[in-house]
């Protein structure tokens, strides 16, 4: 038996055409994470599910025609991508870079010579998996990622959830990529500091 | 010059997606190997990254929105068995 994992592009896309449930329910899930990523990012949280839905409906009607020029899942992000854009117009929202400046200019963590004042603290384990057997801690930075700037989390969400590219993101979030790059190391150094506050108290 | 810790605190996180090369990546390394505080930096914020990554991949989709994709694929197929019929 042929494991669905180990199948080309091809054939699954051929499985897809051919109504094939069990290869629809694994594309679906396997591609979900970093389009509903990219919905969020353009069109934010409330309607991100529903852009990914109506992505989706887009999808299949064109998949037929779909020549496999790019990977499966760029054409998806692509198709999600411009959902979302059609819908944020629609609704006239706007995405705020505000964020990208924020407290790293003065962080009391470095003294004036910018080295580290109040450095972080050694942790009880190298890897995600030790760290995560606190269902606590799993809760903590979930809770945490939550009150992230909006971009911040968009920009986090689209790299380290869904594992797109920098290009992809630079053209997702409009931005250019140093604006790219200080986004998530705002967001990737606020979840440290989550992580290193519960490593410390045991406190969320 | 060496880069200070700041400057290396926000090129551990560069590092992540895009790895520095050549004098910038040495200039980091040397800061590395000489401050403590650094290097545990750097691989923590590697760590934070892959927990962020492991917890949103454990996140199960929308089962509404399956549910309606799935209905919406089946509906497609249905029709083009219908035709293949008559054909």
């Amino acid at each position: 038996m042929t494991s669905e994992s180990s199948l080309s592009e091809q054939e699954i896309l051929k499985r897809l055409l051919e109504g094939d449930e069990v290869i629809f329910n694994q594309v679906f899930k396997q591609y979900y994470n970093s389009m509903q990523a990219v919905a969020y990012a353009i069109a934010g949280s409330v309607i991100a599910d529903e852009v990914v839905q109506e992505a989706w409906f887009s999808a299949l009607k064109a998949l037929p025609k779909f020549e496999g020029r790019s990977s499966l899942k760029s054409w998806l992000i692509r198709i999600v991508a411009n959902e979302a854009k059609t819908r944020r117009r629609k609704e006239n929202r706007s995405v705020s870079l505000e964020a990208v400046q924020d407290t790293w200019a003065t962080d009391p963590r470095f003294t004036e010579n910018s080295h580290w004042k109040n450095p972080s603290s050694q942790w009880h384990g190298d890897t995600p998996e030790d760290l995560l057997v606190a269902d606590e801690l799993k809760d903590c930075i979930e809770k945490n990622m939550l009150k992230l700037p909006e971009n911040q989390l968009a920009a986090l969400r689209l790299r380290d959830a869904g594992g797109l590219s920098m290009d992809e993101l630079c053209n997702i979030l409009e931005v250019s990529s140093s604006n790219v790059r200080v986004l998530l190391h705002r967001a990737r150094d606020k979840m440290l500091n989550v992580i290193d506050h519960f490593q410390v108290t045991g406190e969320c | 010059m060496l880069p200070n810790c700041k400057q290396v605190a926000e090129q551990a996180s560069e590092n992540i997606d895009q790895p520095l090369t050549g004098i910038r990546w040495l200039k980091m390394k040397i800061h590395l190997l000489m401050c403590a505080y650094c290097n545990r930096y750097n691989k923590q914020i590697q760590i934070s990254s892959n927990m962020v990554s492991s917890i949103c991949q454990e996140s199960q989709p929308n089962e509404d929105v399956r549910i309606n994709v799935k209905k919406t694929f089946d509906e497609m197929h249905c029709r083009q068995d219908k035709h293949k019929e008559t054909d």
